[in-house]
């Protein structure tokens, strides 16, 4: 008994509201309550979603929506961590670097929307480059604040046992940084996302983004309420993934993670 | 890497060691004999990890010079471990690996004999979270005596731990160092440690030696009436008395000693 009642609030419960309102909300829509021209059902959402996925185009928009967002944040990720990794080794690479990466860093990369259209123009790169850009500082600002933090006795220590350069690096200072690497890349892949839905929003030929820009104008409200749909699992997605490298890189770590 | 089973001599000329306005060691002269057991005590900040430092090569003397086996010091002494206060495990490291990664090529065998003279051989597959403090300790152990270096220098090792587990790792210390017969430096602030393992106590005040004294006594020892006289006729030195004074000394001593007495 007792046990049953513990997998209902440990398991069921947290479902109980979200259920709840797609209920209503469906139950609102069937009746008339709601206009579909304003929000579509779930089951209208659901119709959308078998439709095109029927027709094709559905997984191409995702893989499109996808490849832009990974190969921006791989982008932006590799030079966030190399010059973080720089900087927290060298003083004269921090010296140099810092300064100028923290102004760039109050500059919102959102706002240089106008002006990547500008240099880029509407194609793919403009939107690589918002990701790359977007992603590359809080990996950046992670990396480096990981390095510095390191506990200067375990780097005496490696000092003491002589051990070459790269067993410093490997052995010490990047297990050491890891954990804050790790929330850097869980931030990062939260800034992706929501640079990707910016930037398609403005401009695109392909993509969730087009899709539901497109749906919007023929007003078609269940293809746009499925892009946000879609939008929010593959967020839900990348979370999960960091969450797993974060549980399987970091076993030894006795409190396992902090958030960002 | 020079590695043996023989101590090497340690040998301290005129070294002077300033901190900025500081001098923290001066003029300080000190022999340690191969194999010999050195246990330097004094109060806080009088520069005992100072020293320490100085014969591991992590600080450079301002004047004189420190010879290991008569040749100059100059960067860091290759034939010295040291253990510090803390363990300092690699964290990420099972205590296998922390053990494994100080040697220049991993030698499975030789790893598992240094974690089974610590008695930690069933734990090697643990993370060093998973440790109690005296257990870490032990692992930082095995990692320094690991290439059997000729010199171990211990920096207030055991001062972290409670009485009990200090007195099994006193007792582990000195039947490795009687077993391996490296040269062994220890400071501490235990002054019945300094006289249950050290050939020679060595105090410092005010950046001199101020008492240098043999301890004859056989080993293992047992807390004689010699042993006492011996404990605190250090704390006597350390408390700035004379040791003319030995029953005064004596009172004193036993109550500043009592953690070992519990
Ligand atoms: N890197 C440094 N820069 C400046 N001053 C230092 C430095 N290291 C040590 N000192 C000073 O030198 C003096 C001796 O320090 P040291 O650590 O050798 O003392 P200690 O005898 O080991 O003390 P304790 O028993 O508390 O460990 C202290 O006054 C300390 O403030
Ligand atoms: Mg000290």
């Amino acid at each position: 008994m007792s046990r049953w009642r513990m997998w209902f609030w440990n398991r069921v419960a947290p479902w109980v509201l979200p259920v709840a309102v797609l209920v209503i909300w469906q139950a609102l829509g069937s009746a008339g309550v709601i206009s579909r021209r304003i929000l579509p059902t779930p089951l209208g959402v659901v119709d959308a979603a078998l439709m095109l996925a029927r027709q094709g185009v559905l997984w191409t928009y995702i893989a499109t929506s996808a490849a832009r967002a990974f190969s921006g944040f791989f982008i932006g990720a590799t030079v966030g961590f190399t010059l973080g990794t720089l900087n927290g080794i060298s003083k004269k690479a921090s010296r140099l670097l810092d300064t100028p990466i923290q102004m760039i860093r109050t500059i919102p990369h959102l706002a240089l929307v106008p002006l990547v259209i500008v240099w880029f123009g509407i194609g793919e790169q403009a939107k690589v480059f918002l990701v790359a850009l977007g992603t590359a500082i809080p990996m950046y600002m992670n990396t480096y604040f990981g390095i510095q933090s390191l506990d200067p006795g375990l780097l005496e220590m490696a000092r003491v046992y002589r051990f070459s350069r790269l067993k410093m690096f490997g052995r010490v200072i990047l297990p050491g940084a890891l954990p804050s690497v790790l929330s850097g890349v869980r931030y990062s892949l939260g800034v992706m996302w929501v640079t990707l839905i910016v930037a398609e929003t403005i401009s695109a030929n392909s993509g969730i983004g087009y899709m539901v820009m497109n749906a919007q104008e023929f007003m078609q409200m269940n293809i746009v309420v499925l892009g946000v749909v879609l939008y929010a699992l593959l967020g839900k997605l990348s979370d999960v993934i960091a969450r797993v490298l974060e549980t399987r890189l970091l076993r030894w770590h006795p409190i396992g993670m902090q958030a960002v | 890497m020079a590695v043996g089973n023989k101590g090497v001599s340690v040998r301290l000329v005129g070294v002077q060691k300033v901190y900025g306005q500081r001098v923290v060691l001066d003029d300080l002269d000190l022999r340690i004999g191969k194999g010999e057991f050195i246990a330097i005590v004094g109060h806080s900040g009088t520069g005992k990890s100072t020293l320490l430092r100085l014969l591991a090569g992590l600080e450079q003397p301002t004047r004189g010079d420190v010879l290991i086996d008569d040749s100059p010091v100059t960067g860091l002494t290759p034939t010295a471990r040291v253990m510090f206060q803390d363990a300092r495990l690699l964290p990420w490291l099972s205590v296998f690996d922390n053990v494994a990664v100080v040697l220049p090529k991993p030698d499975k065998l030789q790893v598992e004999q240094a974690l089974d003279r610590v008695g930690l051989l069933e734990h090697r597959h643990r993370w060093p979270a998973q440790l109690s403090g005296g257990q870490r300790q032990r692992v930082a152990l095995a990692r320094a005596l690991v290439v059997r270096p000729p010199l171990l220098l211990l920096d207030e090792p055991l001062g972290a731990l409670d009485a009990l587990t200090r007195l099994e790792m006193q007792s582990l210390i000195e039947s490795l160092w009687r077993e391996e017969r490296f040269t062994a430096v220890l400071v501490t602030h235990d002054v019945s440690e300094a006289v249950r393992l050290a050939d020679r106590v060595i105090c410092i005040a005010d950046g001199r030696i101020s008492l240098d004294l043999e301890v004859p006594l056989p080993r293992p020892r047992e807390r004689s009436s010699s042993f006492l006289r011996l404990e605190s006729k250090v704390l006597a030195t350390i408390l700035g008395r004379g040791s003319a004074d030995d029953n005064e000394a004596h009172r004193v001593g036993s109550r500043g000693a009592a953690p070992m007495e519990a």
